[in-house]
């Protein structure tokens, strides 16, 4: 046996042991806290939903629309994303209404988005299966007085060293009869990672 | 003998019925945030009220609240804090409000921790506006983001 050989027959086990060693390294699980800040990538994370949707409803709260205790109707329209990222638009806006609905101050019409299963639903219940008297009647249901949209756009630059991502998020508040903004804001959040 | 019993199982009686009908103890200030706004503070300094109102999570050296003010805005409470950074180097931390109701219990679920970015020796005012109408008491709670945790 050469020396070269002697060489490979103890270099074979050494890695495979290596190797089942690295596999079996222990991964460790732990709850974490929902609401803290996450800095794992600069892309678009939970905190700057949490962010956004907070702000966003604390302001409308304060908006002389929603302030005035009249309970505005409002359907919630798309926020489009202008980012060159994916991004759940859909729950940033479900957080906003989850929000301003626990507030008691706003009160939500169905959206386009459910319209279809809101119409279904009404529909079965004018079969002969349901007591006439007891299922929800067509032609009652009630429009929003204002709708709300938006949209969220980003300005990424990077070097060798650097990247900084600038996410700029706007909603507005847009009375459905006139076509008047109600109310309108924004919220900017800037993200840096060096190496 | 015979009437100091019935007067004693009375008196039980009455006690016991008192203890049953009694409604909790109201809050001594109700409606009030002690301290906020600083016309219902008593007479108390920006110190103590900000002794009173911001807990760290932790330790958060360099970074203090040194002023805060507080209002109602639409019915809703509304909090300027101000926070100061005496370091001499960047300092990164989050925040955020836990609202209270009338009774003391928590008013509105967790908040997000908001982070925020202070520039050496500078100070930056951060808008805190309650939820929810039955907020009337806060507390604004810090936390250092600089701090690595596992």
């Amino acid at each position: 046996m050469t020396f070269t050989t002697s060489l490979r027959v103890a270099l074979v086990p050494m890695l495979a042991a290596a190797l089942l060693l690295g596999g079996c390294a222990k991964e460790k699980t732990r709850y974490g806290d929902a609401k803290s800040v996450e800095t794992v990538t600069n892309q678009f994370g939970s905190t700057d939903l949490q962010m956004i949707a907070e702000s966003m409803t604390r302001s409308l709260l304060n908006s002389d629309v929603v302030a005035n205790g009249s309970r505005p109707i409002v359907t919630v329209q798309e926020v489009k994303n202008k980012t060159s990222e994916y991004i759940d638009t859909r729950s940033i806006t479900d957080s906003i209404r989850t929000e301003l609905q626990k507030s008691g101050r706003v009160r939500f019409a169905v959206d386009a988005a459910a319209m279809q299963q809101q119409v279904d639903e009404l529909k079965r219940q004018q079969s002969e299966l349901y007591e006439k008297d007891k299922s929800a009647q067509i032609g009652k249901m009630v429009g929003a007085a204002y709708r709300i949209e938006g949209n969220i756009t980003s300005i990424v630059k990077q070097n060798e060293d650097v990247k900084d991502v600038y996410y700029k998020f706007n909603l507005q508040l847009w009375n459905v009869e006139n076509g008047l903004m109600e109310w309108g804001d924004e919220k900017e959040i800037r993200k840096t990672t060096s190496k | 003998m015979k009437r100091n019993v019935t007067i004693v199982m009375l008196l039980a009686v009455s006690l016991a019925a008192g203890c049953g009908s009694k409604s909790p103890k109201a809050p001594e200030e109700p409606k009030t945030a002690f301290g906020c706004p600083m016309e219902h503070a008593g007479g108390a300094t920006m110190d103590k009220l900000v002794e009173a109102k911001v807990t760290n999570a932790g330790s958060v050296p360099d970074v203090k609240i040194t002023n805060l003010r507080c209002r109602m805005q639409s019915d809703l409470m509304r909090i300027d804090a101000t926070l100061s950074n005496s370091s001499s180097d960047v300092r990164r931390v989050s925040y955020r409000f836990e609202w209270v109701d009338e009774a003391g219990f928590k008013a509105w679920d967790d908040e997000s921790w908001k982070p925020i970015m202070l520039y050496e020796k500078s100070s930056q005012t951060i808008i805190g506006n309650a939820p929810t109408r039955k907020a009337v008491d806060f507390k604004l709670v810090l936390l250092d983001q600089d701090k690595e945790r596992k």
